[in-house]
């Protein structure tokens, strides 16, 4: 099928790695020049390298702070000088981390009894600045092209907070963000713009595998017995792959999806027990 | 009606006028109210969201973003205070008052209170689970432009209550049925 979105230009953060990376790989795959954006140099290398054998000139990458809305103007700058006017946007930062030295490991743990509050303002700069920083610094082009298109990798505990784990962070920061979404949604449909956030379940990826591993420590269980447990609760009684999160994310892009905006939709393996 | 508030202690966290309109009907049904450097021995507390009507998330600064999330991080401070004595005499209320348009975007524009009161939710939701088998509850009152303090008050006073004692993770939305959202 043919999507429409051939030399669109797309700023893809957290594109070094996982998700982001499969999104940015299937952007360039349909024809989008895509400047992906992250912390670490070496993974931004190697994910660049990796796309532009896929589609030769349609990759740039650039290390940047995304929780930063200084360092975000700037990195969407240099996508507008390689490539020309952004019109797609899509903006994947993850929260806290357990330990910050332990590169890769699941967002913050804690509870409402044991977290500082303090965290909760950094957790607001990773997930909810990151993503409104990012759509603030895409808009002007996207609104004189007057077409656009606007997502976020969120999470499931946006709609339904998980309960059975440590994850009281994530759980409060994530429903504002769907709701900025929504906001800018409407503000934005008839510049042909639209807004959506995706509801990120349970996916393979280093991070997801760093954190069932956390876990399992956390629990004195083996990996097995964590990943059979987490599973069982999957209705499709398995992880998604990086790829099918992209899969959506490049559909919403492409101009069959024009009509579709405000929406958190979730990649989730029919996992949740919400209704709507 | 009988709340069933008669000696519980509380603090409400608003300067302005729904804050007085809740102390006024907490103090009613005998409720001691206390001061917020005495919230470590509060049964109740009570948060109410700032408002910025017709605040655009579009027209926004970083700081007024922060400003707004600094609401939340106080509310969560303040419950933080509070949740031991709660938790060891097996009784909490929190209640936030955030605005109805964390429901459906037809109520009035408010988006920094958007932004607060959906944190402020989702901490209830996960509160309730924490916090549910030592019977400290958390609600939200939603209100539109159109909401009376009294009302608000009413409301807060109606989950404060013993009667309110199933209730947690739940909102009261006082709107007039004008949001379209289904539920």
């Amino acid at each position: 099928m043919e999507y429409g979105i051939n030399g669109k230009v797309a700023v893809v953060s957290g594109g070094s790695r996982g998700i982001g990376r499969a999104i940015a790989t299937m952007l360039a795959g349909e024809g989008a020049r895509v400047l992906i954006a992250a912390r670490t140099p070496s993974h931004l290398d190697e994910a660049a390298a990796a796309i532009d054998v896929l589609a030769p000139g349609h990759v740039e990458a650039v290390t940047g702070d995304m929780t930063d809305p200084a360092d975000v103007e700037r990195v969407v700058g240099v996508a507008r000088q390689r490539f020309g006017a952004v019109g797609i946007a899509v903006s994947n930062v993850i929260g806290h981390v357990i330990d910050p030295g332990k590169e890769g490991e699941g967002p913050g743990a804690g509870t409402f009894a044991t977290m500082p509050p303090a965290e909760y303002r950094r957790e607001f700069k990773s997930l909810f600045v990151s993503a409104w920083a990012l759509a603030n610094a895409c808009l002007p082009d996207m609104r004189a092209a007057r077409w656009g298109r606007i997502c976020n990798i969120g999470s499931v505990v946006a709609r339904e907070p998980t309960t059975d784990l440590p994850h009281i962070l994530p759980n409060t920061v994530r429903a504002p963000v769907a709701g900025l979404y929504r906001v800018l949604a409407g503000r934005l449909a008839s510049d042909g713009i639209t807004v959506n956030n995706i509801l990120t379940g349970s996916i393979s990826t280093e991070r997801n595998t760093s954190y069932w591993k956390w876990l399992a420590a956390e629990r004195g269980q083996t990996e097995d017995e964590v990943t059979e447990g987490k599973r069982a609760a999957i209705p499709l009684r398995r992880n998604g792959y990086p790829e099918e999160m992209a899969a959506l994310v490049t559909f919403l892009c492409s101009h069959h999806a024009a009509r579709i905006t405000g929406q958190s939709i979730p990649v989730s393996g029919g996992s949740g027990a919400k209704h709507i | 009606m009988d709340l069933g508030l008669a000696g519980r202690t509380a603090v409400v966290l608003d300067p302005g006028a729904t804050g007085q309109a809740c102390r006024r009907v907490l103090a009613s049904e005998g409720v001691t109210l206390l001061d917020a450097d005495e919230l470590e021995r509060a049964d109740i507390v009570v948060v109410c969201g700032a408002r910025h009507p017709g605040s655009d998330v579009l027209e926004a600064t970083l700081d007024d973003l922060y400003g707004a999330w600094d609401g939340v991080v106080d509310a969560i401070t303040a419950y933080r205070r509070a949740l031991p004595h709660m938790e060891e005499q097996r009784w909490g209320r929190f209640v936030w008052v955030g605005t109805a348009a964390s429901r459906s975007l037809d109520a009035d524009q408010d988006d920094l209170d958007v932004v607060a009161t959906l944190a402020m939710r989702a901490l209830h939701k996960v509160i309730g689970f924490d916090e549910g088998p030592s019977n400290v509850l958390a609600n939200s009152v939603l209100r539109d432009a159109h909401t009376s303090d009294d009302e608000v008050a009413a409301a807060v006073a109606f989950f404060c209550s013993e009667g309110a004692g199933y209730l947690t993770g739940v909102t009261l939305t006082i709107d007039d049925g004008s949001g379209s959202a289904v539920f």
